[in-house]
């Protein structure tokens, strides 16, 4: 009989450890799918960041705003005998 | 009875025992036999090698609001031609819309993969999704995009594999492209694109964005005034440069005619270069400071000492015929360098003899200035040992000194700064190592160069250069270009530098143009009135009123 639970324990012990390796080893497995998943996504919301950026850059570009200001609000450059100083009290 | 049974006994057993040695046998032959091969196959097909590369960076003005180079995605159109079934219909279409790919796809033998276009534009994009062909696939690319395009020939351009090919695209090529990072990955047929093992073979190093001292602002304001000037005095080429002589940066550096780095389809590969920082000239009368400097210097000679020019426009100096554009009398010194008159510095410059060398080679004519772009040539300056009886005047009137105009902001930087040389920089790295500034002469010798550039700006040659309430030191010059081994009077080379000063700001302005030469034709014409519409604009710029 005693033998035999022995037996049993050994068996199920093993049997047990086996279970917990290969749980941990899917927890692993799961965590790091997650973290591939979250790194795909930061790397879409990169990209997403870049074209905004491109968008921004384009539309900072001296020239365009040059050509925006002197076509549609009829904007001249100035030179420097039209800047008066004045001297606050 | 018995004997059948025991027949079907050893028949039974005799089956499953060959089964079983059936069995046995295969799998010796799978796990022991081919076991290298199977091994070797599960890895190929369980684990990838995959070289990664950060996105190239991008590259900055000084303030970090303006961005001189940046990414966009741009698509290429592919086909896998293993995986192409109806290879017939896409033949055609290729030979329709794209005939030099149909050319090239008819051979490619074996390849397993093939480009039908990269970067394509957006009409070519339209065909290729019109057509429905499920064999041709669009993948992303990265393409560079230079939104300030004044600045392409300091940016440069990058390949069709976005390696950097000139500028600062090519000599930080591998700081901007960073190294690519080399890993294997295992993943099992079902995972996709997910992964369970990585093990790192080679960390590359990421992509480092770089910042240039250029405003992205002050260079589109500066190529734009030049641009504009060019065609109204028959320039052929210009050239301008704006530097802060108290730090060495170079704020605005522009060449003309130059290219559109966005659109590289028909490059001529001459404007992709900046002359002001590549091209070496003999600039003439502008370097008569530099005499000046030497002059007083050596102690040779002082401001007020009255020097004869014999009131002609031809005189002998040295057994030597002189030149000179307007006649001077008996007049001081500071009013020989102001009115730029030959016969009275070519005077000086005998006093000098070859001292005159050893001040510009002091002044850095002959060393090459690196600011971190390739191509940078040394200045020349003609040696003593190769003089010839003419070579002293020459010298002194900036014949047979051959520099850029780099070379020359970075002397007037160092008048600027009452003698102390600071090296010029385009790439704005605090962890760079600069040079330690070096005080080049005596600060009472610079007060009176000074002194002889804010006379030459108020009543000498660069009179149209004067700008109300500021105190602006400039010279002019005007050089016959050397062409084949022969001066040619009718290309001249006209220059203005300048240094602006107003309550501790200061700026040093360089202009240049190769313009159609004429008889009546010079600097304070042609190259100072835009040398003042480029210093009135930076002032504006900078907010100093």
């Amino acid at each position: 009989m005693k033998s035999k639970t022995f037996l049993w324990l050994v068996i199920g012990s093993n049997v047990v450890i086996a279970f917990i390796f290969i749980h941990r080893q899917t927890l692993f497995v799961k965590q790091l799918y997650k973290k591939q998943r979250l790194e795909q996504h930061k790397l879409e919301l990169q990209e997403k960041q870049d074209t905004l950026n491109k968008q921004l850059y384009v539309l900072k570009n001296p020239s365009t705003v040059a050509q925006k200001a002197h076509e549609k609000y009829a904007l001249e450059t100035i030179n420097i005998k039209q800047i008066k100083t004045v001297a606050m009290p | 009875m018995k004997y059948a049974s025991n027949v079907r006994f050893i028949a039974v057993f005799s089956f499953f025992m060959v089964g079983y040695g059936v069995i046995l046998f295969a799998l010796f032959r799978i796990q022991i036999q081919h076991h290298h091969f199977f091994a070797h196959l599960a890895l190929k097909q369980h684990s990838q090698i995959i070289k990664s590369l950060a996105p190239r960076a991008c590259i900055y003005d000084r303030t970090g609001q303006q961005v001189l180079a940046l990414n966009r995605t741009a698509l290429a159109a592919c086909i896998f031609p293993h995986q192409c079934t109806n290879k017939d219909e896409v033949v055609s279409f290729l030979k329709k819309h794209f005939p030099s790919a149909a050319e090239r796809f008819a051979t490619i033998g074996d390849s397993s993969f093939f480009y039908i276009q990269r970067r394509l534009s957006a009409e070519d994009q339209k065909i290729i999704e019109a057509s429905g062909l499920e064999a041709i696939q669009l993948i992303k690319e990265d393409q560079r995009f230079y939104p300030i395009e004044s600045a392409g020939t300091i940016v440069g351009i990058t390949d069709i594999d976005n390696k950097g090919l000139f500028g600062i695209e090519g000599s930080l090529n591998e700081r901007l492209a960073g190294k690519p990072t080399t890993c294997t990955i295992e993943r099992d047929a079902r995972s996709g694109l997910l992964y369970f093992n990585k093990q790192v073979h080679d960390k590359g190093t990421g992509s480092q964005s770089v910042t240039l001292t250029i405003d992205g602002i002050l260079q589109f304001v500066v190529h734009d005034e030049l641009k504009k000037y060019m065609p109204t005095v028959g320039a052929t080429e210009a050239a301008a440069l704006v530097i802060n002589p108290q730090t060495g940066d170079i704020l605005s550096l522009v060449s003309l005619p130059d290219f559109n780095p966005n659109d590289t389809h028909e490059l001529d590969m001459a404007c992709t270069k900046n002359r002001a920082i590549t091209e070496r000239y003999e600039l003439g009368s502008v370097l008569k400071i530099f005499v000046a400097l030497a002059a007083l210097s050596e102690k040779i000679t002082t401001l007020d000492e009255i020097i004869d020019c014999k009131n002609v426009k031809t005189a002998y100096v040295a057994g030597r015929k002189v030149n000179t554009v307007k006649e001077n009398g008996a007049i001081p010194f500071w009013q020989v360098i102001a009115d730029s008159n030959n016969i009275g510095t070519a005077q000086i410059a005998t006093r000098l003899d070859t001292k005159l060398y050893d001040h510009y080679r002091q002044l850095g004519f002959a060393d090459k200035i690196n600011i971190g772009i390739s191509g940078q040539p040394s200045g020349y300056i003609n040696p003593p040992s190769l003089w010839s009886k003419q070579s002293i005047m020459s010298l002194s009137y900036g014949y047979e000194v051959s520099i850029t105009i780099l070379h020359l902001a970075r002397a007037f930087c160092m008048i600027a700064n009452n003698g102390l040389l600071i090296e010029p920089r385009l790439i704005l790295d605090p962890a760079q190592k600069r040079p330690e500034p070096r005080q080049l002469y005596d600060a009472d010798v610079i007060d009176e160069i000074q002194s002889i550039l804010e006379k030459t700006t108020q009543e000498g040659t660069a009179r149209r250069a004067r700008i109300k309430g500021y105190r602006v030191m400039c010279k002019t010059g005007t050089a016959n270009l050397l062409v084949d081994g022969v001066y040619r009077p009718d290309i001249n080379l006209f220059t203005c530098t300048g240094i602006i000063e107003k309550n501790g700001y200061q700026r040093v302005v360089v202009t240049f143009l190769k313009a159609p030469g004429a008889k009546r034709r010079f600097s304070s014409a042609v190259v100072v009135p835009i040398f003042e519409h480029i210093t009135e604009k930076v002032l504006i710029h900078d907010k100093i009123w």
